[in-house]
């Protein structure tokens, strides 16, 4: 039997998970301002874009690469439906959910004049949970978890994210204390002067 | 222009960053999948043919037999190999 095609499908998932992960640490460092300043900013924000996009077409390949896959005979609805397929079922339903959820947020990246700041900031914040979605469907899906390398990836590259994460929530308390700190100082500024 | 230019270069190495990471994850799974099927077969005696085979008793020789009709595929190997 040939077995290329579920290898194929396994080493997408990696890549794609891969490609999950610099997109959203790309994201992180443009709103951060890690290694992202002035000029480099287009640059940073035009590859968060594209990775993402190659995330998307690399997780489509994963899944659709398994319809000529004949162990497990999957059908397109098998592999586009949760819960409708024969292995692994919820850890495949998360995976395919995860996968629209990428979808959605990559093609927020066009509507964001159309939806608004807004809905745009809020499905963008969905990323955590999609991209916790991934890696729990690379986790209980997966047949490589056991492995030295595929456990070192996925903690690793957690590791990356929630030390980003960290640094960016407490970017943006300085920035907002650095708001408040400048406000403050106009007001007494103007006070003084109305006194005077 | 060249700000366009370094847009493009470093989309291109996207790309082949991508395709270079598929085909080590491709080398590596198929690796292990091997790798496994081996070590699965060492710990459950699976016969190994060689001279020394057609020296064992009649009994032996099917009881290896069918030890070895019994072992899973590599890919079945694979597949229930998880944590």
């Amino acid at each position: 039997m040939n077995h290329e095609f579920w290898y194929l499908s396994r080493a997408a998932g990696f890549t794609a998970y891969l490609l999950l992960f610099a997109s959203m640490a790309l994201g992180m460092m443009i709103t951060s301002r890690v290694g992202s300043g002035g000029k480099r900013q287009n640059l940073v924000f035009d590859m968060h874009r594209f990775v993402s996009v190659l995330a998307l077409l690399v997780t489509a390949f994963h899944a659709y690469i398994l319809l000529g896959d004949q162990y497990l005979n999957f059908n397109v609805w098998q592999l586009s439906v949760p819960f409708l397929s024969p292995y692994r079922g919820m850890a495949v339903a998360v995976g395919v959910v995860s996968a629209y959820a990428l979808a959605l947020v990559v093609a927020s990246f066009w509507m964001r004049q159309r939806i608004g700041f807004r809905a745009w900031r809020m499905i963008h914040f969905f990323s955590f949970v999609l991209y916790a979605g991934a890696t729990a469907h690379g986790i209980a899906a997966g047949t490589d978890t056991s492995t030295l390398w595929a456990g070192a990836m996925y903690f690793g590259t957690c590791l990356i994210l929630l030390a980003l994460l960290v640094y960016r929530i407490d970017y943006a308390m300085r920035q907002r204390d650095e708001t408040l700190r400048r406000e403050a100082v106009k007001t007494a500024k103007k006070t003084r002067r109305l006194a005077a | 222009m060249l700000q366009m230019k370094k847009h493009t270069t470093a989309k291109i190495a996207a790309i082949i960053a991508s395709l270079a990471t598929m085909a080590a994850a491709f080398g590596l799974v198929q690796y292990e999948a091997i790798g496994t099927a081996t070590a699965d077969a060492a710990t459950s005696n699976a016969p190994v043919a060689g001279p020394s085979q057609a020296n064992l008793a009649p009994a032996k020789s099917a009881a290896t037999a069918k030890t070895k009709s019994a072992q899973p595929s590599v890919r079945a190997v694979t597949r229930t190999h998880v944590s």
